[in-house]
């Protein structure tokens, strides 16, 4: 919960969009079936399903949602494999709003 | 306003958020020391009654059982840090990548076992720490049995607490069998520091 608030709290005010919480990653995936992500901001640790199945399965689906994955477990390998997954990019806990300013206006999603 | 059932649901999240945040900077730096992959699980937190220390064996993630160690902080807010290592790691590479010149055994398996405590315990809590703006001191490692289980040790010390914390994270790597369980305890009389931390970073005002 507190992690989904910094998120959003980091969210470019100007940035106008319609912003869908799920609890896990499970949640994440179906609201990403059903066209509610254009961009996805995705944990890691989370219960139900992490993240790096959330992204498999999105990579199997091919399913076309940008995900930029914000974590704690920042370990080489992990950002190694989020790449590999067809990550965007990934950030690491906790997000500031310039961080993730920076990689919107970086990416050209803003 | 938040009503006090809120508020304890907001305290317990944002808490298991700055542990989960302080558990990554833990797994990157044993990640780094050993070269493999550490898998993390959630950070869970339990409340437990002394008087009902069965129930809590139930709730924890995996009954661990193995070398059991301990670490005792203070500063910011203090407790202690249980470790179990549960199954037999590999020691000859983890002993190489803590600079020990040979493959341990005996003591100084026990070495590289008190060694593996102070690194997980200062790692875990550096973080928590850091995000209170605070600091901790460590008393030094020491091992409590290689046969006694964690309810067996906090059953022993029952005369001592009545109510306490528990911050249960466990620590895995495929490659050197090695598993690993980790409880931060912090008895019911010392929580008061921690929540005031907590309350702090979420702007709660004072009650």
């Amino acid at each position: 919960m507190l992690s989904r608030k910094n998120v959003i709290k980091a969210l470019p005010e100007s940035w106008d969009v319609e912003v869908t919480e799920c609890k896990h990653g499970l949640e994440a995936l179906e609201a990403c079936r059903a066209g509610k992500a254009e961009v996805l901001f995705l944990d890691l640790t989370m219960p139900i399903m992490d993240g790096l199945e959330v992204l498999e399965r999105l990579k199997g689906e091919d399913l076309k949602t940008v995900v930029i994955v914000i974590s704690a477990d920042f370990q080489p390998e992990v950002q190694e494999k989020v790449t590999a997954l067809g990550a965007l990019t990934f950030i690491r806990k906790p997000v500031t709003p310039e961080q993730l300013e920076g990689v919107l206006k970086g990416s050209g999603l803003i | 306003m938040n009503s006090p059932g809120e508020r304890d649901e907001m305290r317990q999240d944002a808490l298991q958020e700055i542990l989960n945040i302080s558990m990554g900077q833990a797994a990157d730096t044993l990640a780094r020391l050993i070269n493999e992959r550490v898998h993390l699980s959630i950070p869970k937190l339990h409340t437990v009654q002394a008087s009902s220390l069965n129930a809590f064996g139930k709730r924890l993630l995996r009954k661990p059982r193995g070398t059991l160690t301990r670490q005792s902080f203070n500063g910011l807010f203090r407790g202690e840090v249980l470790v179990c290592f549960e199954q037999g790691a590999c020691h000859a590479k983890l002993a190489n990548c803590m600079g020990f010149p040979d493959e341990p055994a005996g003591g100084r398996t026990s070495e590289l076992t008190l060694e593996l405590t102070n690194l997980l315990a200062s790692a875990c809590l550096k973080g928590v720490a850091e995000q209170f703006e605070g600091s901790l001191r460590f008393g030094p490692p020491s091992i409590l049995s290689t046969s006694v289980t964690v309810i067996d040790y906090l059953e022993r010390l029952k005369p001592l607490w009545k109510e306490a914390l528990f911050m249960e994270i466990s620590f895995s790597v495929d490659n050197l069998e090695m598993s690993t369980d980790l409880l931060i305890c912090v008895a019911g009389q010392d929580t008061d520091e921690l929540w005031s931390g907590v309350d702090r970073l979420l702007g709660l005002e004072a009650t």
